[in-house]
């Protein structure tokens, strides 16, 4: 009895064992399994504390992945245990996590052979040697998110007890599978974000650098404007490897608004020769900046592909023809049948020999200056999106640079052409000037030759009636004094040429022109009373002292005031009532940086040729005037770096300006 | 009847001298220093002849000739000047002769005949 009761006991007391070992192990999964938030690690420890707990077997785990048509598999791996193999199989009415799925409760098979749907799968599908398994619906918060299969090689292997205790725990797997597989989802987001991140700024920065060497070129072009260089750079920029890459590129630029002529090329003419230029850029490390600082010598300057692009010349009237298309369209194209397409112009078929290359006009302001193609000939790499995106962007910018230095060349052809046509006319002038110094010289000689002749004439024409009467005393007499009165005046006339051609240089000093002016009127002031004229003079009271030949600006000022007095009595003469309102005024200002002497009288005036002829020596108005007054005035004004202006009409009086400079030392 | 002649000059030495000259000859001789007191003198007195300078103060020589010959185109007018390059000048072409000034008188003189003894076989 006791025995039978201790038995019992035991027997109980062995459960209870088995059940707090039990309770324990389930509490230790629980603790494992929610302790790792990476499903292969969760996965692993479920397998391994669940052998604990019961002989399972084969253990894997199921879940479905966010679409409902496909569960991701987990097993771990037989011969590295610490290993967990993933992967995918289909969800169906037929296997049994489908089945779990559709009935959301415990499928148990107990031989495999038995079960169809369970045979279909397990030997035919997975050519598995499990006979039989248990697949729980991993339930959490109420959703089925995947099942956890147990199989073993043996039919009927699964105790109900074994069912009961995983049963026990399988809510907590399910939460663990879950955060797991949460956790895992979630780092594969970020993983895809990063990647996607990591990819978008790889493009931004490969974008940014093309755009960076763009706004380079731009510079660099705008900053040339030589129409050369700036075509050179265009086809450089174009070509150079690290900014648009192309292999060749030609421009043609549009002439006479109805042809294409091709101006420039650059780029290898062989493959050979394309192989040699990169293996050096490469070689010497070219970056797209050397390109710019050193593109003189860029090694496909001196290309035959230029002496290929200036014979290409393409008339603008084939209206199919791809470049006439670009040039009225204002649009690019890529031609991937270049050798074969009857659109291509046949110049360019032969000349390149190109099958896929692009053509895109160049656009200033809206006009098209021209087209650039170009090919990848020698690399066959294909012509993408990108590059034809940034070819066009680089031609807008071409463009413009292209017009710029147009103008720029036409500017300088036009200031050339300006600066001949100044010196051809400086040319002319001075030849002007000399042959109206002739013409001068010519007219003088031809006031002295009248000054000189009258005399003689009545020289010659009196001694000759003096050889026929000799003895007529009286006769003699009055022609001898004639003659006499004559030679004298010669002599007179003689002087004042010496005069007006050697006249002595000023000796400048200090001093008040209004001192000089007023010593000057004195000289006259009779003569002024003499026909009753009203003096008015006006002097500028703070006129500072400046440098002047006292004695020539007397000689100058007294010429001028002299003509005015003369003026008065002419027309005092022609009009004898009108000798009131005479007047002659004087007066000193400042104007600039000159000292203005103005005198201005109310006499006859003079006519337009008058005033043009009055400098000029040797032209006079007056009787027996040597016309020399105002033409040694005008020069000694002139001497000192001063000028004279003159208003007059006829019958209301003139005005004569000297201007004299305000100056104080003398530059020697 | 002498015929008479208007001499129109402004230097005092030289009208003084062809007066003397022409009166010699056998010429009447009248003399006015200046265009407009020729003008004057030829609408009061018939004048065969006009000898004119070219160079005076006032109205010149070349303006008075237009002004004889509009006034009356059968007066002939010589012209008498110690300018040579008038001749050139198509406004002196009007007159019958252009002669420039010499001590040898010799010239004038046979000109006036000249140009007297034209006008009169015109008529």
């Amino acid at each position: 009895m006791e025995s039978s009761m201790e038995k019992g006991n035991n027997i109980k007391s062995t459960k209870a064992r088995t059940y707090v070992k039990r309770m324990m192990a389930i509490n230790k999964i629980i603790n494992v399994i929610t302790s790792d938030i990476n499903i292969d690690g969760v996965v692993f420890a479920i397998s391994h504390e669940i052998a604990k707990l019961i002989n399972c077997g084969k253990l894997s785990i199921c879940i479905k992945n966010r679409y409902f048509d496909k569960l991701n598999l987990f097993i771990p791996d037989e011969n590295n245990p610490q290993k967990i193999i993933s992967k995918q199989i289909y969800l169906s009415a037929t296997n049994g996590p489908g089945r779990v799925f559709i009935t959301r409760q415990i499928l148990i098979i107990t031989d495999v052979c038995k079960d169809n749907d369970a045979r279909m799968e397990y030997e035919q599908v997975l050519s598995s040697k499990i006979r039989s398994a248990v697949i729980f619906p991993l339930i959490s918060k109420g959703k089925l998110i995947g099942t956890m299969n147990i199989g073993s090689s043996m039919p009927q292997f699964y105790k109900k007890n074994d069912i009961k205790i995983v049963k026990k725990i399988i809510n907590q797997i399910a939460v663990a599978i879950e955060n797991a597989s949460l956790y895992t989802e979630v780092k594969q987001l970020t993983q895809q974000l990063q990647k996607t991140v990591s990819e978008r700024n790889a493009e931004i920065e490969k974008k940014y650098y093309q755009l960076s060497l763009l706004n380079k070129v731009g510079h660099a072009m705008q900053g040339t404007l030589e129409l050369d260089r700036v075509l050179h750079l265009i086809l450089t920029c174009v070509t150079a490897g690290g900014a648009i890459g192309f292999n060749r590129a030609i421009l043609l630029l549009r002439r006479d608004n109805d042809y294409l002529q091709g101006v420039m090329g650059v780029g290898p003419a062989s493959g050979e020769e394309a192989g040699r230029i990169w293996e050096r850029l490469s070689r010497e490390n070219w970056k797209i900046d050397d390109f710019f600082s050193h593109f003189d010598t860029y090694p496909t300057k001196q290309s035959s592909m230029n002496d290929i692009a200036k014979t290409i010349k393409i008339p603008l009237k084939n209206k199919s023809d791809f470049v006439v298309m670009s040039v009225m369209e204002k649009r690019s194209f890529l031609i991937s049948g270049g050798l074969t397409d009857a659109r291509v112009h046949p110049a360019i078929k032969q000349k390149l020999m190109s099958n896929e290359f692009v053509i895109v006009p160049l656009l200033s302001h809206d006009k098209v200056l021209g087209i650039i193609i170009a090919d990848n000939l020698f690399s066959g790499r294909h012509i993408d999106k990108d590059s034809m995106q940034l070819l066009n962007m680089f031609a807008n910018q071409a463009g413009l640079a292209v017009e710029r230095a147009d103008a720029y060349e036409k500017l300088t052809r036009k200031i050339k052409e300006a600066h001949n046509a100044y010196n051809a006319l400086k040319k002319t002038q001075n030849k002007l000037v000399r042959s109206e110094r002739l013409a001068t010289i010519g007219k003088m000689a031809a006031h002295v030759a009248h000054e000189i002749r009258n005399p003689l004439t009545t020289i010659g024409g009196f001694a000759h009636t003096m050889l026929k009467y000799p003895q007529d005393k009286e006769k003699v007499e009055k022609n001898a004094k004639i003659i006499y009165e004559e030679v004298y005046r010669l002599e007179r006339i003689l002087q004042n040429v010496l005069d007006f051609t050697k006249p002595g240089s000023p000796v400048f000093q200090l001093g008040y022109i209004n001192n000089v002016i007023n010593e000057t009127i004195e000289l006259l002031e009779d003569e002024i009373n003499e026909t009753s004229t009203n003096l008015k003079i006006s002097f500028h009271q703070e006129l500072p002292r400046i440098l002047f030949d006292a004695e020539q600006i007397k000689q100058a000022f007294i010429n001028i005031l002299k003509n005015a007095v003369d003026s008065i009595k002419k027309s005092i003469k022609f009009n004898p009532r009108k000798t009131n309102d005479n007047i002659i005024e004087v007066k000193t200002s400042i104007k600039k940086d000159y000292i203005v002497i103005a005198v201005c009288d109310t006499g006859i005036g003079m006519s337009q040729f008058v005033i043009e002829h009055l400098f000029n020596p040797f032209y006079t108005t007056k009787q027996g005037g040597s016309g020399l007054g105002l033409a040694i005035t005008h020069k000694i004004i002139e001497e000192h770096g001063g000028y004279i202006e003159v208003e007059s009409n006829v019958g209301s009086g003139s005005v004569f300006f000297i201007y004299l400079p305000l100056k104080t030392e003398q530059i020697v | 009847m002498n015929e008479i002649l208007l001499l129109v000059e402004d230097d005092n030495n030289q009208r003084f001298l062809y007066q003397q000259e022409l009166n010699e000859i056998g010429y009447n001789v009248i003399v006015s220093s200046t265009a407009q007191e020729a003008l004057e003198k030829l609408k009061s007195i018939n004048v065969d002849l006009v000898i004119m300078d070219i160079c005076m103060p006032g109205k010149d020589g070349i303006e008075a000739l237009s002004d004889i010959l509009e006034y009356d185109k059968s007066i002939p007018v010589i012209i008498n000047s110690a300018y040579g390059t008038y001749k050139d000048n198509f406004l002196t072409w009007s007159a019958e002769a252009y002669i420039v000034k010499s001590s040898d008188l010799s010239e004038l003189k046979n000109t006036i005949r000249n140009v007297l003894d034209n006008k009169h076989a015109d008529i």
